[in-house]
């Protein structure tokens, strides 16, 4: 006997495969990713994936078989004009073949090679495997100063107000109609019999045998009783006064234990509230306060040429990507300065050009602002992002040295990245003050090439082996709960 | 095999029709395979066929069992779509597959072929299982389903069931659940010991597959009784030695004479001579339990796909042989239409197309379902309506009835015997056969034979034959030495076939896996006729110097005893 299986909606049964082959060449991939990197847009970079190439030879599975050589009689079709003895020149690359089994490449990959393409999806994967930003969730519960009232189900005492009527009135019911099984059976029982009796007066009535007088179909026992209480007494008015002796005496005690048997059921309690009486429970329960803001900060002086924009840029979108991956409430404020700062949107932020002086505080005070104006409510994580080529003037380090010891205090952690291929600029010196004054909370990369961004984004987020948490969660966050 | 009782096919399929509304004209009604089924009111027969395939597939199988007596395992018929066909094609079709990163990249290989138009799909892939699994894919159409069904579900899984090899080597009760237990034991010992280890030994594993069969014997089950004394006995074995080491530390007098000899008491049991992982599985010094459960399950499926190496040509030979007759018997009873008959023949001349060895099409070998089928048509017309010369190349077909001999040669041959029993001179005329001469020592190539006069036939034969011996498909290779007291040395005999060589690229990396398994010195001889060294492979390189050099004869450090 054949079964036919429709099994079309069935997941595909390589999944799990594919991700070995993609955790295989992890090394073919970063380069692939670097690569997307250094030459992607900004805002383009990953997205509809990457191809990555691997050397055939990386995939190739040995086994062993037979090279060139020796001696092959092979047989081959469509003869034309061969007869025995011919003699012919050994073709090229194959031992009498008709065609090589070589592969052509046929959509640019070179013989060597093997393309495949990574996913959006699956390149995200790779970009931040292993990386977390401070994590609020892991932290949270600990760090809880206020707590939400959550239903945590249904218990069998509690405050009136709490009183689950629904639920209640189902508890009563069900009880009630537990209880009054027995005596219900009773009756019906009796009923039946009282019926046969007065039944067998009746010379019209079918010969078969009735049964047991309960109907065939289920329905509540009320309506049997009912049922059988209105054909009972039909059969009493026509054939009661026929009725003596034994039947007479049976069907007087009948009726009684009838009777007693509706009293029992008039004595079951309609409202039991000790077992009945359901109430909602409510418990006080941590609330995740997945709310953060990033702050980014980009010096987009004369001093920091198209290059080092681009590699700031390039900073940002894996910041940006990373944090609209992992939070679902995530605010991103963009602030780009010269000598003045002012809140751009993301496309400005990316693309829009400007030149001038470097006044590092002006951002720095406008980001103070901001925080105090919208993010000052203490449900905000708050995390402060700039890049920036070191260039600063003299005179306004000690303002921003200053500014940053303000800011850091209402701040989970603030990420600065240098992009310069020289040596640090005078900014980086100040920060150094500030980074010993705050090891836990303020984080410094240098990038000079392209290459070197992926590293220092890595660094300052990278899962360290023990607890599973980025180096800059070793910071404890702030969690507060929403009223 | 005995005489089915002569089934009235024609009436059985009228009963079954009967009972749907569209009655006899289902099949060419149907604009697809979902086409509804309607039962008449009267409808009778409690297990009719409730969709249009399984209906298809009912009146395939009245033919095929009714009128021609084929024996099969039951059916399982599996619509999917293209990706999962693409799955299917990446994992050699198997429902259940442990997960590999080879897997993965034969997945994408295959979706880039496919999307851009190089490679087209398979109409089916079928399973040597019970029941045999057929995949039909959803883009077919009705015609296609019905081929598939006729091609897979009762000409592959009629092969599965009756040819010997099959019937030998393979289980087709049991696969799937060993199948389904290698795939956990792979899971398990991922979470035990990473899926780096386990992955490291699969590479190795698969490299070796080849080597991992029994080619002559059938492997032997042991019954748990004697693997549980087996298992005591290699324990006995390695404490000996660990004993042999402590006393030596202890400044005790090295062990008796005949202990150092360097033929040991290692023997090796005439069946892992030539299955290497089974060999390996028992006797390599270093691997934990674990390793060598995993060779020896992939040994066993190793040994499942064995026989389909060797019977390409019969096997779709005959699948198509079958799906060409029922097919028109499906027209010759008015089930299908001329239309659809179209479509078929245009279908089954594409699948059968034999390139000529000047095309570009062409690659190197004959299509299996051309040579085949051609075969099998050609036996059935020897039995009918033999000539003159058949009366002289097969005496022995001539005027027998057709399906009994035809399901002989089915059950009784691998493809190197079929081709040397069955091919006849009118085949070879039909494919314009001729056979070339290839000698590394010659600068040309020599015509040797073609489809001339006996001698050319005879010869033309013999060579195709040869071409599908085990042997000529690839390199015979066996264990043949371990030098168990010094070096602890393994030496692998390859046995050459017309002198022909061993890939070294390949076959080094090869030993590179194997030098991972065994974790000493492992070297593999290359050996003419006379067992004498042409050449040598072995890693560490350095080894090489140790056994015989080219020219010498093959020396042997182990007894084998059968």
């Amino acid at each position: 006997m054949t079964q036919v299986v429709d099994r079309r909606a069935q997941p595909g049964t390589t999944t799990s495969s594919r991700e070995r082959f993609v955790r295989r060449n992890k090394k073919h991939i970063k380069e692939a990713v670097d690569r997307a990197i250094s030459n992607g847009n900004v805002t383009d970079i990953g997205s509809g994936g990457v191809d990555v190439t691997v050397p055939k030879r990386d995939l190739s599975e040995p086994i062993i078989h037979h090279g060139q050589g020796g001696i092959n009689d092979r047989v081959h079709p469509g003869n034309k004009e061969f007869i025995k003895g011919d003699r012919l020149p050994r073709p090229q690359g194959g031992g009498g073949r008709g065609s090589g089994k070589g592969e052509a490449s046929e959509d640019g990959e070179g013989e060597d090679d093997f393309t495949f393409h990574l996913s959006e999806e699956e390149f995200l994967n790779y970009l931040f495997d292993d990386l977390a930003l401070p994590n609020l969730e892991e932290k949270k519960e600990a760090d809880l100063e206020r707590t939400k009232l959550a239903p945590a189900g249904i218990v069998s005492s509690g405050a009136p107000n709490k009183l689950h009527l629904l639920r209640s009135k189902r508890q009563k019911m069900g009880r009630v109609i537990a209880a009054r099984k027995p005596w219900n059976d009773k009756i019906l029982e009796l009923l039946a019999e009282e019926k046969e009796i007065l039944g067998s007066y009746d010379s019209d009535a079918p010969t078969e045998k009735i049964v047991s007088g309960l109907p065939k179909a289920w329905s509540p026992k009320r309506d049997q009783i009912r049922g059988l209480e209105k054909e009972v007494s039909s059969l009493k008015d026509k054939f009661g006064v026929a009725v003596s002796g034994e039947h007479a005496a049976r069907i007087a005690d009948i009726e009684i234990e009838i009777a007693a048997a509706k009293r029992g059921i008039s004595l079951i309690p309609g409202w039991n509230e000790s077992t009945d009486l359901k109430f909602r429970l409510s418990l006080p329960k941590p609330i995740p306060n997945s709310k953060a803001v990033m702050f980014c900060v980009m010096d987009v002086s004369g001093s920091m040429d198209e290059e080092t924009k681009n590699k700031a840029k390039i900073f940002y979108f894996l910041l940006y990507r990373f944090l609209k991956r992992h939070y679902q409430k995530t605010d991103v404020v963009f602030i780009r300065h010269h000598t003045q700062a002012e809140e751009v949107n993301e496309h400005d932020f990316f693309y829009k050009k400007e030149s001038g002086g470097t006044m590092v505080s002006s951002a720095l005070t406008l980001m103070k602002n901001i925080m105090n104006q919208r993010y000052n409510d203490g449900n905000w994580n708050i995390y402060g992002a700039q890049a920036s080529d070191g260039d600063n003037w003299e005179s306004d380090n000690g303002k921003c040295r200053t500014l940053m010891d303000d800011i850091l205090k209402d701040t989970q952690a603030y990420f600065y990245t240098e992009i310069t291929d020289g040596s640090h600029q005078n900014l980086w010196r100040t920060y150094e003050n500030v980074k010993s004054a705050y090891p836990e909370k303020f984080w410094m990369g240098h990038i000079v090439d392209r290459k070197d961004i992926f590293p220092v984004f890595r660094e300052f987020f990278k899962r360290n082996g023990k607890d599973g948490q980025s180096v800059a969660s070793q910071l404890k966050p702030q969690a507060y709960a929403i009223g | 095999m005995t005489q089915e009782q002569k089934r009235d096919y024609r009436k059985e399929i009228e009963d079954l029709l009967s009972n749907y509304e569209d009655g006899w004209d289902i099949f060419t009604k149907a604009q697809d395979w979902s086409h509804p089924i309607r039962f008449k009111p009267d409808a009778k027969g409690h297990d009719l066929p409730d969709t249009w395939l399984g209906l298809a597939d009912r009146v395939i199988s009245i033919i095929a069992h009714g009128k021609y007596g084929l024996d099969t395992y039951p059916n399982s018929i599996w619509v999917i779509t293209a990706e999962q066909m693409l799955d299917a094609y990446s994992s050699v079709g198997m429902p259940v597959n442990y997960d590999h990163w080879s897997i993965g990249k034969q997945r994408v290989q295959e979706g880039k072929n496919y999307n851009a138009g190089r490679s087209g799909l398979a109409y089916e892939i079928v399973i040597n299982s019970s029941p045999s699994i057929a995949y039909c894919m959803t883009s077919n159409t009705t015609l296609m389903q019905m081929l598939v069904i006729a091609h897979a579900s009762y000409g592959h899984n009629s092969f599965f069931k009756g040819n010997h090899l099959f019937r030998q080597f393979t289980n087709a009760e049991t696969i799937i659940d060993e199948l389904e237990h290698l795939r956990d034991s792979i899971k398990k010992y991922e979470d035990l010991y990473g899926i780096d280890e386990v992955e490291a030994l699969l590479d190795a594993a698969h490299a070796l597959e080849n080597l991992g069969v029994n080619r002559y014997t059938k492997p032997k089950k042991r019954t748990p009784q004697e693997e549980a004394k087996r298992r005591a006995d290699l324990e006995e074995i390695r404490l000996q030695n660990v004993n042999h080491v402590m006393d030596t530390v202890r400044g005790k007098p090295a062990p008796a004479d005949d202990f150092n000899k360097s033929s040991s008491n290692v023997t090796i049991p005439a069946d892992l001579e030539e299955n290497l992982l089974k060999f390996l599985a028992s006797y390599a010094p270093h691997l934990k339990e674990w390793e060598r459960d995993l060779l020896r399950q992939l040994s066993d499926k190793a040994q499942y796909f064995y026989p389909q190496r060797q019977t390409q040509v019969m096997n779709e030979g005959w699948a198509s042989f079958w799906h060409y007759t029922l097919l028109n018997d499906l027209y010759d009873l008015d089930l299908i239409n001329d239309k659809m008959m179209l479509e078929f023949i245009d279908s089954h001349a594409g699948v059968l197309f034999q390139p000529d060895h000047d095309s570009r099409y062409y690659n190197g070998r004959f299509n299996p379902y051309a040579l085949g089928f051609a075969i099998y048509q050609d036996i059935k017309r020897i039995c009918e309506n033999p000539t003159e010369e058949d009366r002289r190349w097969f005496p022995d077909l001539v005027g027998k009835e057709w399906l009994p001999t035809l399901k002989e040669a089915m059950q009784d041959y691998k493809d190197e015997s079929f081709v040397l029993q069955y091919l006849s001179p009118k085949v070879m005329r039909d494919f314009h056969m001729f056979a070339v001469h290839d000698d590394e020592a010659d600068d040309e190539l020599e015509i040797s034979a073609i489809h001339d006069d006996d001698a050319g036939y005879k010869h033309v034969r013999r060579v195709l034959a040869s071409q599908y011996r085990l042997g000529d498909i690839e390199p015979c290779i066996e264990v043949a030495g371990y030098d168990y007291q010094d070096t602890r040395m393994l030496t692998l005999r390859h046995k050459m076939f017309n002198n022909k060589p061993l890939d070294k690229d390949n076959t080094t990396r090869v030993l590179k896996h194997l030098h991972y398994l065994w974790k000493h010195p492992v070297v593999v001889h290359s050996v003419d006729e006379e067992d004498t060294v042409a050449d040598t492979l072995a890693i560490p390189r350095a080894a090489k110097d140790e056994g015989p050099k080219v020219g010498e004869k093959m020396r042997y450090t182990m007894h084998l005893t059968m």
